[in-house]
């Protein structure tokens, strides 16, 4: 277990520092770079922003923050499953707040949270523009209209039973 | 003071500005109110909180007063209706997300009665609950803008508070988003420990990964307490003064060659609520480190103060009075032969204390009075001029202000824990433009902010100088015109400084970009520390140094961590006092019955115990005092008013923070009692012909004549080169380290800060090992894991801390020089060791 983490690390480092050899360490490059981490990793684990810091005399801290600001950035390395649950004010009349609890129960996870285990991510998104069909749920992609409490258990019970469904698959 | 030469006219009224401040500053200066939550003085302008918005005629729309330079002819409104209105809506939005409640109550004054039912009913959150009560900006904008109502709805943020960290609480939920803390940390602490984190409604401050404050690596300088408006940021078991009435002392910090002036707030209970720096020409975070703020403390909050104030005898545990006492130790002084009898003191206390004592003992002819100084720095500096008739030239380049725009060479010396004020200047200037290299064979927390750095084998720095000077010595701009420069590029021009650059630990490569980073920054300064010259080839090091100055045209500044140094170095150059940099030679006098009767004042490792010992001493219960046979309780910090000798040779006041009804006995009535039993006059300090209003760090100088500049080399140096660079690199078994030993300066008249006080253990981690990862995985050690050190005579124990910038093979500990042994170690600065491995 601790060989593959650290197999893993070396990995993001690499790959880490291979994008920055095409990158002048000026600061203006620090947000290019960063998405290219996010491109080509996914995620960001520690050591790659204390790279970044040290490369772009940047404070490790401060790198966190933008990380935290734009929402194209993943701290933790993205799962096999999405699920986003909208909490729009359309869907929310219609009882997503519900819903929402239903999947954290059912998951044991809170929203922005995922399951590393399981491999499943669990976020809230505010309206995706479908108001009519709501509440809204979008599983890795795929969306799933008027949704009620008991389905819910199912759309789980399906991501658990490990038929992985294309990561790609991204709003 | 700059000429005002701008005039503008605010709110009709003209008015006269410097250029270069902002319209907030000028109206303030003018004595007009403009309520402003996120600018600071001494911040750069945040313009976050939208408060000072004002109009400008002329301009289309409203500027914040804190970010907008003040310029000739400006015409400005800083309240009107519209403005009022303007910002009344803006509090209310930031009042949305902070609990205001108590803000807008009508009963704040019958509160005490109310506030139990209150928190029974919920979870209120307020003023009544807030550490700041009574001192927060937040409340004094309310109430200028005489706030009512809020018109949004209230958003309960409910965020945990970070408390788990020694000295300071956040609370997000009390958090107006200002900024100043983030900056504070950053720009001004060069901590960087704080940062924003996230957006929108959920924007907070945050540090790296959510860490702790200590995991990442919060020096608990407490600034960000002094900036913040609000009680997000709070000290841990502060409580609102409310109704009480605090008195406010002054005191000068003993605790480091800065001399921070502190203030103490004492309570009607006499305890000390809490020390914070005392703004004067700087703002107050521009001062002030963990020791002085939150070590201090201790010292006042705690029982030890009572004990301190016993006075014992003849090794019992029985009270005696002071007046037998002091009479035993006349007769031991009349009974002993001035030949056998010593003085001994440290360092921290007043000038008019120490020359008091130093001044009894030339009274009773003694010939050993001796100054504990471990580090040896001035003193050695002093030697250095002396054998080679050179002059460093540093009494004149002890600069009260740094050269402008100049570049600083940090070497050996942790500015941060040294002389952190010099640290904030030096920062100050990075933000300008100033550049820093650090060469450091141990730990250093400036190397995160310094454009290069350099990490020689601990002991090699002499070797990393010289290779950079090897290949300065062929650049154009090399200063060839001192004398000696023929033989100098002789003698080095033998050595290839790829070999030089290896042989002190370091790639070709980095001495090449060093080199040419040199080139391209002017006005060098090299900063040293006594770590440099705690070492065995101090002498090296400073040659190194030395020559590759001239050729840079650069300053020396060499700079030590012990307050009054500057002061005592000249006394010890005058020949007054003597310096013992050893315990152990102490101790061998001892044994060898030389020294018979000791009269330690002050916190000496001693462990060794003559026929008569007397100590002088704040804490009654440290191993030094069970040695004595009479112990006299000292008075210093925060007893008794004097003066105190920072860095740069000033003299600074310390008023006497204690009560003194609270205090049986002054040190100098203690020493006049001496006097006056072995039938001497009171002393003054007109007696030993010292003038305390001349800037005492010329006493220490001017046995510095600015000497001859010349270029040379030592026999040592070119032995050492060559052995350096003839002998096989010598393959070190994994559990084989140097051991670099550092400052530590967490002990304070025998007060070990470290115990003395909540959460300064955690703080400080007094024994960590700081060594390589990779090494940690060689031994298969884990992090945190208790190690055993063994030493050529004894062994350490201490928990590993993993740190990448500590260079492999090496260790770094830093050990309170609590006996001999580790004072032994520190005294070499630099030692081998072996790591104990368990037997599988
Ligand atoms: S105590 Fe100092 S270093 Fe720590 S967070 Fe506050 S300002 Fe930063
Ligand atoms: S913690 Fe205090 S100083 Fe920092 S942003 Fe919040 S209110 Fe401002
Ligand atoms: S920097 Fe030095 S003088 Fe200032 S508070 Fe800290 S220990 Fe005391
Ligand atoms: S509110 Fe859910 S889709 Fe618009
Ligand atoms: S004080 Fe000017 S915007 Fe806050």
């Amino acid at each position: 277990m601790i060989e593959k983490v650290t197999i893993k690390k070396n990995h993001a480092r690499q790959v880490a520092e291979s994008l920055l050899k095409g990158i002048s360490p000026e600061r203006k490059n620090l947000i290019f770079f960063l998405h290219q981490v996010q491109n080509h990793l996914g995620y960001f684990p520690e050591e790659v922003v204390l790279l970044a810091a040290q490369y772009f005399s940047v404070s490790p801290a401060e790198i966190f923050g933008i990380l935290t600001f734009y929402s194209a950035f993943k701290l933790n390395q993205s799962c096999a499953h999405h699920i986003k649950v909208c909490q729009g004010t359309a869907c929310h009349v219609r009882g997503s707040e519900a819903i929402m609890k239903e999947f954290s129960r059912l998951l044991g996870i809170e929203a922005g949270d995922y399951d590393r285990q399981k491999s499943i991510s669990l976020e809230t998104v505010n309206c995706l523009g479908c108001c009519a069909i709501g509440p809204v749920v979008v599983v890795d992609g795929q969306y799933h209209a008027r949704v009620n409490l008991k389905e819910i258990e199912k759309i789980v019970a399906g991501l658990t039973a490990g038929e992985k469904s294309d990561e790609t698959c991204e709003i | 003071m700059e000429k005002k030469s701008l005039s503008l006219k605010i709110n009709d009224r003209p008015v006269e500005a410097r250029p270069g401040i902002s319209v907030l500053q000028a109206a303030r200066e003018a004595g007009l109110y403009i309520p402003a939550l996120c600018e600071l003085e001494g911040l750069p302008p945040l313009a976050s909180c939208r408060l000072c918005l004002i109009k400008i005629k002329g301009r289309p729309s409203f500027a914040p007063a804190c970010a907008t330079l003040a310029e000739e002819g400006m015409e400005v409104e800083t309240s009107s209706e519209e403005l009022e209105k303007l910002r009344l809506t803006t509090l209310e939005m930031i009042l949305s997300e902070h609990p205001y409640f108590c803000l807008l109550c009508s009963e704040k004054a019958d509160c005490d009665e109310l506030k139990v039912t209150m928190s029974k009913a919920f979870d209120p959150g307020g003023c009544i609950f807030c550490p700041k009560d009574g001192d927060c900006d937040l409340q004094r904008v309310a109430s200028y803008l005489n706030i009512k109502k809020v018109s949004f709805e209230f958003k309960d943020r409910n965020r945990p508070q970070w408390s788990k960290d020694p000295f300071i609480i956040h609370n997000p939920n009390l958090c107006i988003l200002c900024g100043r803390c983030v900056s504070v940390c950053g720009e001004i602490r060069g901590e960087n420990v704080l940062t924003f984190v996230n957006r929108g409604e959920a924007t907070a401050i945050g540090t790296f990964y959510n860490r702790s404050l200590q995991a990442s690596n919060c020096s608990f300088c407490g600034a960000c307490l002094d900036v913040c408006p609000t009680g997000a940021m709070s000290e841990k078991g502060l409580f609102p003064a409310r109704g009480e009435k605090i008195s406010t002392k002054k005191f000068v910090c003993p605790l480091c060659s800065c001399g921070c002036e502190l203030e103490a707030e004492i309570g009607e209970d006499k305890v000390c609520r809490r020390i914070v720096p005392a703004a004067g020409e700087k703002p107050a975070f521009f001062l002030g480190c963990v020791r002085g703020r939150f070590g201090l403390k201790g010292l006042l909050a705690d029982h030890k103060l009572a004990e301190s104030q016993t006075v014992r005898i003849k090794n019992s545990r029985e009270k005696a009075s002071l007046e037998q006492s002091l009479s035993a130790v006349v007769t031991s002084l009349k009974e002993t032969n001035p030949e056998e009898t010593a003085f001994i003191f440290a360092e921290s206390n007043t000038i008019e204390n120490l020359l008091s004592f130093i001044h009894l003992g030339q009274e009773l002819g003694l010939k050993n009075i001796f100054w504990y100084y471990p580090e040896n720095f001035l003193t050695r500096l002093i030697e250095f001029e002396q054998q080679n008739q050179v002059g460093l030239n540093y009494c004149s380049s002890v600069p009260e202000k740094l050269p402008e725009n100049g570049c600083f060479f940090i070497i050996d010396s942790d500015l941060k824990s040294e002389a952190v004020t010099l640290w904030l200047e030096i920062k100050k200037q990075l933000k300008a433009g100033s550049r820093m290299v650090v060469l450091d064979s141990g730990s250093n927390a400036l190397e995160g902010q310094a454009d290069l750095k350099l990490k020689p084998l601990p002991g090699k720095e002499d070797l990393a100088l010289l290779a950079v000077l090897r290949l300065w010595l062929d650049r154009p701009d090399c200063l060839k015109s001192w004398p000696g420069w023929k033989e100098l590029t002789e003698k080095l021009r033998h050595y290839q400084p790829e070999d030089l650059a290896l042989a002190s630990g370091l790639n070709s490569d980095s001495v090449k970009t060093i080199v040419d980073f040199l080139a391209s920054g002017k006005s060098w300064t090299f900063i040293f520390g006594q770590r440099f010259l705690r070492q065995k080839n101090w002498k090296e090091n400073l040659l190194a140094v030395w020559n590759l100055s001239l050729a840079l045209g650069a300053g020396i500044w060499p700079l030590s961590s012990k307050i009054n140094e500057k002061f005592l170095a000249g006394l010890a150059g005058q020949g007054q006092i003597k310096i013992l940099d050893e315990i152990k030679e102490l101790e061998n006098k001892i044994k060898a019955k030389k020294v018979r009767n000791l009269y330690v004042y002050g916190d000496i490792p001693l462990t060794e115990k003559p026929e008569f010992l007397t100590v002088h001493n704040l804490f009654f219960n440290s191993s030094l005092a069970d040695l004595s046979h009479v112990f006299l309780p000292a008075s210093f910090w925060p007893g008794e008013s004097g003066h105190l000798v920072d860095y740069t040779g000033q003299l600074k006041e310390s008023p006497s923070t204690r009560e003194q009804e609270g205090h049986p006995v002054s040190d100098q009535t203690i020493f006049n009692k001496l006097r006056a039993e072995l039938g001497r006059a009171e002393w003054s300090p007109s007696k030993m012909n010292i003038n305390l209003s001349e800037r005492p760090g010329a006493a220490a100088t001017s046995l510095l004549k600015p000497g001859m500049k010349r270029y040379f080399l030592s026999g040592t140096m070119m032995e050492k080169i060559g052995d350096s660079l003839s002998s096989e690199k010598e393959r070190m078994l994994t559990e084989e380290f140097i051991i670099v030993v550092e400052q530590n300066l967490d002990l304070y008249g025998g007060f070990n800060l470290t115990e003395g006080v909540p959460g300064y253990q955690q703080a400080r981690n007094p024994g960590t090992v700081l060594i390589n990862p990779s090494d940690i995985s060689h031994l298969g050690l884990e992090a945190g894991e208790e190690i055993v050190i063994k030493l050529e005579s004894k062994a350490l124990k201490g928990k590993i801390k993993p740190d990448s910038g500590i260079t492999p093979g090496v260790l770094v500990i830093r050990p309170l020089l609590i006996d001999g042994f580790l004072s032994d170690i520190y005294h070499q600065g630099i030692v081998k060791g072996w790591v104990e491995l368990k037997n599988e």
